[in-house]
């Protein structure tokens, strides 16, 4: 959509390079869509596993809730205690026995903080060249 | 033969009753009542309504036999039995499940209905228990477990009473779940028989020399191993091929009817070959579970374009010759006519003119012709395919069409919505999601600019006789009447009647909620009623189940749906309707 595209082509020009209100640069994101390769595999993760199905293809909320505001109150502490346990109470599954859920979740962190930023655009990404 | 379980067959028997989710055995969903008719139905007003206590989806119908309306809920899946004298609470069933089987449900949590017989009320929960309620009190009888929701083993269908067997099927089919067609013994809950729908042939419970298939023109033995030689290793283990639809039953034939689901993950590039038995129409002896015949309709799939959807066991004037046949409207987008007897493939043609992905089915073969330009598994992973029709969705879902036994139509709610498809590589993981690919959808291009369509269907032919359109998806089952008339839900929450003849409208009733459950008709003391549920939900509503208005998410259902939110919103009710005043002689039937 050529007019979001303008939108967060602004938001990034005003934000220069994205990075975590802590010191450590969370992720790396270009025009939106191309990001480093640990955000990447984070956005693998979330598509392999279908978070959508709950979340949401824009992390705006379905069934579960709207990630991109979540993410604005989750510390990464929590995010991950949410990920790994679930929330059975509430219809989120645990992904404790999920390979790539353990090997990528701070990717994943990462990029749903970048989505919650407003920095990554929704769909699909790739890296940054 | 089997033997029966009297009190249903005996309450089918009788037109006042609605004693199986679809009227009958066969799938007709048509009723002998006339008593509301094509020249009165526009003065049908509401005669009484009940909440059903739940905000989700509402498929299938209620059941009535007698003085006694029983009722279903989606999950937790609470059962009522209505005294219909006065609408009182006759006893209540509202299982305790653990709520873990919420989040591996997919497309909302619904619940398709009750089955009767033998004194028994059978209920097959969300978390895969199937419950026999004593019919008079509610009591639990037995109980059984088909299936584990651990690894991602929910149900929705409805289970079916034929004969002395409860017959029943499994949902997971985007989780790796493995197919299969349950028999229970309807006494005593005890399994009868298990057919797998992928795996080695004794899993499959096939002959392979006396298991007939579509072959070259003419019906040959399926041969050794048919299943697992058209998969990759040992993929076949989590194979698809789920049983979540409505299943139907030929007493002569002792033959049950039914079609399973998708193959495996949705990207195509991890499972090559044909995929077997995915996506196949199977014929099964009632006794025993083997299969008399099978009829795959999309080998190897790329779409998800489940073969669950309803069989209506009809018999039909093929070229000169009556033929005992089975119709058959598949996701795909192709109305199937078979021979139910003999598994011969008569018929197969677009239900809707917009289908792309193939061109026509090779009558030969049996097979689609499929167009490379819609085809995910030609591009390849990480490549997303436009404008693919139908989309996953399907032309039609499991929302059930009407047999109209005064002019041989069908009468086929449907869908007519395109689609994006992007597969990419997945893990399998026991528990969780096994999808692989991200999609959109709209309403199909050039057209009406509408999702859907209700359509009328000569299955002798394969021709749409009429066609109305409508502002979304029919996700509605069909109900057709001996008074001239079909009637059906609309997503945005109208119940409509129109003539059979050509679908003209002749009445309509806003209900507070959409409507995705089967229409329903019974009498009681003299006169008839029509009934549905209202209360949006399934795949097509599930944003709106879910309190989500815009997105492209829902497994790419809500793009398309988000204007739904304009007209409707979440609800659970039952609505009855029924014509104005007591009846009169003239009016009180036959």
């Amino acid at each position: 959509m050529y007019r979001s595209a303008m939108v967060l082509l602004l938001a990034l020009l005003a934000a220069g390079v994205a990075a975590d209100d802590s010191n450590t640069e969370l992720y790396k994101v270009q025009d939106g869509n191309k990001v480093d390769q640990k955000t990447l595999q984070g956005w693998r993760t979330w598509r392999a596993l279908a978070c959508e199905r709950c979340h949401g293809a824009a992390q705006e909320g379905l069934v579960g809730p709207p990630l991109v505001e979540s993410m604005k109150v989750l510390s990464k502490e929590e995010f991950h205690t949410v990920i790994m346990n679930g929330r059975p109470d509430k219809g989120m599954p645990p992904f404790n026995n999920s390979p790539m859920v353990n090997q990528n979740w701070e990717g994943l962190y990462a990029y749903l903080k970048g989505r919650s930023d407003g920095q990554i655009q929704p769909g699909r990404l790739q890296a940054i060249e | 033969m089997a033997t029966a379980a009297p009190d249903l067959e005996q309450a089918m028997a009788k037109s006042a009753n609605w004693a199986t989710q679809a009227g009958d055995y066969a799938n007709h969903r048509y009723s002998e009542l006339q008593q509301i008719n094509a020249s009165n139905v526009g003065q049908l007003q509401v005669a009484w309504t009940m909440s059903t206590g739940v905000l989700r989806g509402h498929e299938g119908s209620p059941l009535v036999i007698g003085d006694t309306m029983y009722i279903h809920t989606p999950f937790p899946n609470n059962v009522y039995a209505v005294n219909l004298k006065d609408q009182s609470f006759k006893w209540k069933y509202e299982p305790k499940q653990n709520t873990d089987v919420v989040p591996v449900m997919c497309c909302d949590t619904v619940n398709r209905g009750l089955a009767f017989g033998d004194g028994k009320i059978l209920l097959q929960q969300a978390d895969t228990t199937l419950v026999a309620l004593d019919a008079d009190t509610g009591k639990v009888l037995w109980t059984a477990k088909n299936g584990d929701p651990k690894i991602g083993e929910t149900n929705t269908n409805a289970p079916h009473v034929f004969k002395d067997k409860v017959i029943t099927g499994i949902s997971g089919g985007e989780f790796g779940v493995r197919g299969r067609l349950i028999a229970y013994d309807l006494a005593s809950g005890k399994k009868v028989w298990t057919a797998w729908s992928t795996g080695p042939d004794k899993d499959l419970l096939v002959d392979p020399n006396k298991t007939m298939t579509w072959t070259n023109g003419k019906m040959a033995p399926i041969g050794a191993d048919s299943s697992i030689k058209t998969w990759k290793g040992d993929q076949w283990k989590l194979g698809g091929g789920t049983t979540w639809g409505w299943f139907s039953y030929d007493p002569k034939l002792n033959l049950v009817y039914y079609g399973t689901g998708n193959p495996g993950t949705w990207n195509p590039a991890q499972r090559p070959g044909d995929n077997k038995w995915s996506m196949t129409i199977f014929a099964r002896d009632l006794n025993t579970g083997m299969a008399k015949w099978a009829f795959q309709m999309t080998p190897h799939d790329e779409w998800d374009f489940d073969g669950v959807n309803e069989n209506l066991l009809v018999d039909v004037d093929f070229k000169g010759k009556k033929v005992p046949a089975l119709v058959h409207f598949d996701r795909n987008g192709f109305g199937y006519t078979l021979n139910r007897e003999t598994g011969e493939l008569l018929v197969a043609e677009k239900f809707d003119p917009k289908v792309n992905w193939a061109t026509k089915i090779d009558m030969k073969t049996g097979r689609p012709m499929v167009d490379k330009r819609y085809s995910p598994a030609t591009t390849g992973p990480d490549v997303n395919v436009k404008d693919i029709c139908p989309a996953a969705l399907g032309s039609k879902d499991q929302q059930p069409a009407s047999y109209d036994r005064k002019t041989g139509l069908i009468l086929v709610p449907t869908n007519h919505v395109c689609m994006t498809y992007e597969p990419f590589q997945v893990e399998y993981t026991a528990g969780q999601p096994y999808v692989g690919a991200t999609l959109t959808m709209y309403p199909a291009p050039s057209s009406h600019g509408g999702m859907g369509n209700f359509i009328a269907w000569n299955p002798a032919e394969g021709k749409i006789m009429w066609s109305k359109p409508e502002r979304f998806s029919v996700w509605s089952g069909a109900l057709t009447t001996a008074g001239d008339i079909a009637f059906y839900g609309t997503l945005e929450g109208y119940l409509k009647a129109v003539s059979t003849k050509d679908g003209k409208e002749l009445w309509k009733f806003k209900t507070p909620s959409g409507i995705i459950g089967n229409v329903f008709t019974y009498e009681y003391g003299g006169k008839q009623y029509v009934g549905v549920y209202s209360g949006i939900g399934g795949w097509a509503g599930i944003g709106m189940a879910a309190g989500l208005t815009e997105s492209t998410a829902g497994l790419g259902a809500v793009g398309g749906y988000k204007d739904l939110a304009k007209y409707t919103t979440l609800g659970g009710s039952l609505f009855v309707f029924a014509l104005p005043g007591s009846p009169t002689a003239s009016q009180a039937m036959r």
